[in-house]
C-alpha cells in the first residue's frame, strides 16, 4: 500500500510508523501467550502507533497484555511459531523481517530490562563495546576502534570513571547497572530506543534518573518508544502517550490530554485516568461481564 | 572468629576465613598431581635411553636394591621401563584427550546453537558413535590408519566425545535461555559471535572438569589398544607393551614384570580421578556436595 508520505524526504515524516501490526503465537508457543491470545490466538491486532524525531511515546497498558510481542516485532525477533502481518515504517521506508534484523542496534536498538540481561562473566566495558561488525578484518577493526572511542565518550558523559570499565555485572549498583543498560543500546548511535519496562521494580529515584535519561535522549532529537504499566512514569517524561488496550492501540494522545478525562475518547483511558491515586484510585465498576466491558 | 589480618593472640588458633579453607586442600592437590606429572614426564625422558637399552647379563633379576622393580628377560631395568611407559602413555593420552575435547566442545556448541536441523544431526551422530562397541571402534579405527602412535591418537580423539559433548550441549542450552543471550541478540550480534563471546566462557569449568577426567580414560584405552596389539610399536616403552609382553612371562614366576606397571598404571589413573575431583572442587563448587 503505497500512502502519501511515501514521497516526502525521509526528515519531515515520523521516525516510526506501524500500521495496521497482527501478532500471533502458533504452535507451541501458543500455550505460552496465555490470556493476551484471543480465540485465533492474535495478541496485536490492528495496532498503529508512530513515533516523531524528538519525541517519547509510551505505550501504557496493563501487564502481561502482549505489550513485549510489540517490542519483538519492531526489532524482527520473530520466531518460526509467531505469525506476524502489516507495515512498519523507519524514516520512510517501508521494512520486512530481515531489513528490522538489520537495523538491530543500528538504527532501532532495545534498552534491556534489567541486570540479568548483562553476561555475568563479562566485565561492563566489554559488554558496552560489543561485538565489531564487518565483513573483513579491517571493517572489523575500524569499527571496533569506534566502538572502544564510543564506549569511553559514553562513560565519561554518563559520569562514569575509567575504572568502571573493570567491573562485572555483580559489582555495580542499582543505578550504574541501569546507565550501562542503556550505554549497551546506545553505542551504535541509533535514532530510535525501544525500552521494555525500563523501571521494573525500582525505587523512585532510580526510576527519576532512568526518566531523565531517556527523556535528554528524545531531547537530543532522536525517538523513544517507552512500553510500560507505569502509567505516572508515563505522565512525567513522555510527550504522547499511546493508551494500549485489548491488543490494540486504542488512543493515542499529548500527555496534557490526561489532565482532564473529558478529553479522552476511550473508556479504558477513562479508567486509567480514575485508577491514578491523585483522581481517587476509582476502579472501574463491574456492571457488564468479562474482558470486553471495554472494546 | 579471629580475623585473618590481625596478629595471633598468644596461644590462639590462628584461623583463616572459611571461604579461604574451602579451597586450600583441593588447590594443594591439584598443584601436587601437577607437580608429580611433570616428574613423570621429565624422569621418563631423563630415563628412557636406560629404559630401552639391554644387558643380557642381568636378565630375571627380582626385586633388588640396584633394580628396585626387577629386571626382564631382555636384561632392561623395570623401574625405568616403568617410569618411561608411563610418561609416554600419559603423553598419547594428554594429546588424545584435548584433541577429543575440543571435538566435544565443538559438537556442543554446534548442537546447541546452531538450530533444530543441527541438534538433531549431532544427537544422531552421538548416539552412532555410543552404539558401537568402544573397543572395537578404537580397534577399527587405529587399524585403519595403520596402528602406531597416529592409529591410536585418531582412535581415541574420535571416540571419547560423546559423552562430554551431551554435558556441554546440556549446558548450552540452559544458558540460551537466559536474559542476556536474548538481548545480545536483541542488540543484533550474530550466531557465532554470541556462541564464541557468550558460550565459552560460561562453558569453561565443565569443559576442564570434562578434560581431565577423559585422561584416565585415555590412558587405559591406549593401554588397551597397545595390549591387543593394536596401538603403538613394541620397540617404545609404553604401559600397554610392558604388560603385554609381561603376560608371557608370569607363568614362568616373574610377577614383577606385570605387577609394577599395573601398579603404576591404576596409579596414574587414580591420581587423575582425584585430580578431577579438586578441579572440579575449584571450579564448580555449587556442584560439590560437601
Amino acid at each position: 500500500m503505497r500512502g502519501a508520505d511515501d514521497n516526502l524526504p525521509a526528515s519531515m515524516g515520523p521516525l516510526l510508523c506501524v500500521e495496521g501490526l497482527y501478532a500471533a503465537y502458533r504452535g507451541d508457543a501458543a500455550r505460552r501467550a496465555g490470556d493476551a491470545a484471543d480465540a485465533d490466538g492474535w495478541v496485536l491486532r490492528d495496532l498503529s502507533l508512530s513515533v516523531s524525531r524528538g519525541e517519547l511515546l509510551a505505550v501504557v497498558g496493563a501487564s502481561g497484555a502482549g505489550k513485549s510481542v510489540l517490542a519483538d516485532a519492531l526489532l524482527g525477533l520473530f520466531g518460526r511459531d509467531e505469525e506476524v502481518h502489516g507495515t512498519v515504517r523507519f524514516e520512510g521506508r517501508p521494512l520486512d523481517a530481515s531489513a528490522l534484523a538489520a537495523l538491530r542496534g543500528k538504527g532501532i536498538s532495545l534498552v534491556p530490562q534489567s541486570v540479568s540481561c548483562l553476561d555475568p562473566l563479562m566485565r561492563v566495558g566489554a559488554q558496552v563495546r560489543g561485538v565489531p561488525r564487518g565483513l573483513t578484518r579491517s571493517e572489523r577493526s575500524c569499527d571496533r576502534a569506534r566502538r572502544a572511542a564510543r564506549q569511553r565518550a559514553l562513560f565519561a558523559a554518563y559520569g562514569f570513571d575509567r575504572a568502571v570499565e573493570d567491573l562485572y555485572p555483580h559489582e555495580l549498583s542499582g543505578g550504574m547497572a541501569r546507565r550501562v543498560l542503556l550505554m549497551c543500546a546506545l553505542v551504535e548511535e541509533p535514532e530510535l530506543l525501544v525500552c521494555d519496562e525500563p523501571t521494573p521494580g525500582l525505587d523512585m529515584d532510580l526510576v527519576e534518573r532512568a526518566a531523565l535519561d531517556l527523556r535528554a535522549f528524545a531531547d537530543t532529537g532522536k525517538g523513544v518508544l517507552m512500553i510500560t504499566h507505569d502509567i505516572e512514569l508515563a505522565l512525567r517524561t513522555a510527550d504522547r502517550i499511546a493508551v494500549f488496550y485489548d491488543g490494540r492501540v486504542v488512543e493515542e494522545v499529548p500527555v496534557a490530554a490526561f489532565e482532564d478525562p473529558a478529553s479522552l475518547r476511550h473508556p479504558f483511558s477513562r479508567a486509567l485516568w480514575h485508577a491514578l491515586p491523585e483522581h481517587g484510585m476509582v476502579r472501574p465498576s463491574r456492571s457488564r461481564e468479562g474482558e470486553g466491558a471495554w472494546r | 572468629m579471629p580475623r585473618a589480618d590481625l596478629p595471633a593472640a598468644e596461644g590462639s588458633l590462628h584461623v583463616l576465613p572459611a571461604d579461604t579453607r574451602r579451597f586450600c586442600a583441593p588447590r594443594a592437590r591439584l598443584l601436587a598431581f601437577c607437580a608429580a606429572i611433570a616428574v613423570v614426564m621429565v624422569s621418563g625422558a631423563v630415563l628412557y635411553d636406560s629404559a630401552i637399552s639391554t644387558d643380557f647379563a642381568a636378565a630375571y633379576l627380582a626385586p633388588c636394591w640396584e633394580h628396585p622393580f626387577g629386571t626382564d628377560w631382555m636384561g632392561r631395568d623395570m623401574l625405568a621401563r616403568t617410569v618411561s611407559g608411563l610418561a609416554v602413555s600419559l603423553a598419547v593420552a594428554l594429546v588424545a584427550a584435548a584433541a577429543t575435547s575440543v571435538v566435544a566442545l565443538l559438537l556442543a556448541l554446534v548442537a546447541a546453537l546452531g538450530g533444530s536441523w543441527a541438534d538433531a544431526a549431532v544427537a544422531w551422530l552421538t548416539d552412532l558413535v555410543l552404539g558401537i562397541p568402544h573397543i572395537i571402534l578404537l580397534i577399527l579405527i587405529s587399524y585403519a590408519l595403520g596402528r602406531g602412535a597416529a592409529g591410536v591418537l585418531v582412535g581415541l580423539a574420535l571416540t571419547h566425545w560423546p559423552a562430554l559433548s551431551r554435558v556441554l550441549r546440556a549446558e548450552l542450552v540452559e544458558l540460551r535461555s537466559r536474559p542476556y543471550m536474548a538481548c545480545s541478540r536483541a542488540l543484533g550480534v550474530s550466531r557465532l559471535s554470541l556462541a564464541l563471546r557468550h558460550g565459552l566462557p560460561a562453558i569453561l569449568p565443565q569443559y576442564l572438569v570434562g578434560l581431565v577426567l577423559l585422561l584416565p580414560h585415555a590412558v587405559l584405552h591406549e593401554a588397551s589398544i597397545t595390549f591387543l596389539g593394536f596401538g603403538l610399536s613394541p620397540e617404545q616403552p609404553a604401559i600397554g607393551v610392558i604388560l603385554s609382553e609381561a603376560m608371557g612371562y608370569l607363568s614362568s614366576g616373574s610377577w614383577w614384570l606385570a605387577v609394577f606397571p599395573g601398579l603404576a598404571l591404576l596409579a596414574a589413573v587414580l591420581a587423575f580421578e582425584r585430580a578431577a575431583a579438586s578441579l572440579r572442587a575449584l571450579v564448580l563448587p555449587a556442584e560439590v556436595r560437601r
